[in-house]
């Protein structure tokens, strides 16, 4: 890691469900082989998706002192996704950036799906706060949770506070096997996230990276298609819609100034005209 | 149904083939893991479904731990039947009931998960759904077993009412439309015809209670059985 330069890494898997220590040391050993400055895994990948019941008994109370895996230490940076078991006792659905073995920084999940295949809203509490932090590279950064990224408006608050590199964490479903996507993916569906991805970091002139997981759970496949995308929208690295997989970027400040300059969207961009009509109409007046 | 769209959609099926059968096999692996079984137990009724499901489920669990167990004919159905004190003068009901508990025996000396080959189309709008623990193909239409084995099976009566509307493919659609699209049933069912419409409502709401009680259906598409809810 460089004062401007961040070598991100994205590791793709398939998590046990409910097998904490043995998915940590998978996270650490993949770190350690990586040659990356940080490592971004899928969502929950510490404790597997489908918690259901179990989310409060396999959560860590990040607040009152709970400690992360031990296989976590001496660890490059790592983004593990975790159920962090709040001081209320409500269990979080949580991405959280793993520093020396310690919490470096939290995001809740914010929007939990609970409609048609999902029912996060059943098992866990709902975060509230979008921010932004350094997480190496000299650059600012956020994290969001899956559905947290079909929210716009959350990339919005992500972007406004000035940040180089939205990383994702998420265990999509894969659907739409019968046409597949493109590309020869194996389903459908990663045609959106990439759409979305890229449509993100060309807006906003910013690098996004997505962790989705693999593997199986219940009757469930969840459809991978990682991917690291630059500021210009292009992709710079995909992993594939089936396996475990390690894909790499060298992500720098020079090169989002690069994707910014041709354009003044950032620049031009208002927050105060937003909070402002925001208000009007969140207060019904015109 | 979108008019004039394609079911199932027009793709490489060879390709399509091997994504499904994939996702199936992956799921069926995961499914006898979870379980601790020692494979799977298929209830072979000859069908093109229950070639496709052998295949997929060996893909993903090993030839060696997919068992087919084939129908009884007659005799043995009559044979059985007798032994448990149910005597029938028309056995042909009771196949279907004989083959699962063959099944059933099969699976619990082998300490296997039974698999039914089913598609979709039967279990939506041909109840009761069959009560075994996975439905390796409950997420693929039969008009889509067609396009990959050449044909589909399901109950006489999904037959004749496939046939009065011009083909499983255009009953599929329609159904694919409604329930997946969620385009409204008077727009895209009753189009097949007032008494095929009628019959599509009944089945589908006499398949209410089965479907809450669907066993592991891999996810293909946007409204699977057991895993999306469904009404």
């Amino acid at each position: 890691m460089s004062s401007s330069t961040l070598r991100l890494a994205v590791y793709q898997f398939a998590p046990e469900l409910g097998r904490v220590e043995e998915n940590a040391r998978r996270i650490a050993d993949a770190a350690a082989s990586s040659g990356a400055d940080l490592v971004l895994t899928p969502e929950l990948s510490l404790t597997g998706y489908d918690v259901g019941d179990d989310a409060a008994s396999l959560g860590i109370s990040l607040d009152a002192g709970g400690v992360l895996p031990n296989a976590l230490r001496g660890s490059p940076d790592v983004v593990v996704g975790l159920v962090d078991l709040g001081l209320d006792g409500v269990p979080y659905n949580a991405a959280v950036h793993v520093r020396d073995g310690a919490v470096f920084f939290r995001h809740r999940k914010v929007y939990l799906p609970t409609y048609g295949m999902f029912d996060e809203g059943r098992f866990f509490g709902r975060g509230a706060r979008v921010e932004a932090y350094d997480p190496g590279g000299g650059g600012r950064g956020a994290l969001l949770i899956c559905e947290d990224f079909w929210h716009p408006a959350l990339t919005y608050l992500a972007a406004i506070q000035g940040v180089h590199l939205l990383m994702i964490q998420a265990a999509a479903a894969g659907r739409g096997a019968w046409t597949g996507g493109a590309e020869g993916a194996r389903f459908r569906t990663s045609e959106v996230w990439t759409r979305i991805a890229r449509t993100t970091a060309h807006i906003y002139g910013i690098y996004v990276a997505l962790a989705n997981r693999v593997g199986a759970e219940g009757g469930v496949v969840f459809g991978g298609d990682s991917l690291i995308v630059a500021p210009t929208g292009d992709v710079l690295a995909r992993a594939p819609s089936e396996g475990e997989a390690v894909i790499r970027a060298e992500l720098s400040l020079a090169e989002v100034a690069r994707a910014r300059r041709p354009f003044a969207h950032t620049r031009d961009e208002d927050p105060r005209l937003v909070h402002r009509m925001l208000t009007e109409i969140l207060e019904g007046r015109p | 149904m979108s008019a004039g769209v394609e079911f199932p959609p027009a793709t490489d099926l060879r390709a399509a083939g091997a994504r499904v059968g994939g996702v199936v096999a992956e799921v069926v692996r995961q499914a006898v893991r979870d379980a601790g079984a020692a494979g799977v137990v298929l209830l072979d009724d000859g069908t093109p479904e229950a070639s496709l499901a052998g295949e997929w489920c060996a893909l993903g669990g090993g030839g060696d731990a997919v068992w087919r167990v084939p129908r009884p004919g007659p005799e043995e159905a009559r044979s059985c039947l007798a032994a448990f004190g149910a005597e029938a003068e028309e056995i042909a009901s009771s196949l279907e009931e004989a083959h699962r508990f063959r099944c059933r025996l099969v699976a619990a000396a082998r300490g296997a998960l039974v698999a039914h080959p089913a598609n979709k189309t039967v279990l939506l709008i041909a109840p009761p759904v069959p009560p075994e623990p996975l439905l390796p193909l409950g997420d693929l239409y039969a008009s889509q077993v067609a396009a990959l084995a050449g044909t589909w099976t399901g109950p006489p009566a999904l037959q004749r009412l496939a046939n009065a509307v011009g083909g499983i493919a255009v009953l599929d659609a329609a159904l694919h439309a409604w329930l997946e699209e969620r385009r409204p049933f008077e727009a895209v069912v009753e189009s097949l015809g007032p008494e095929a419409a009628a019959e599509v409502r009944r089945a589908f709401e006499a398949g209410r209670f089965w479907r809450r009680r669907a066993g592991l259906v891999p996810k293909l598409g946007s409204r699977t059985l057991g895993i999306d809810l469904f009404g």
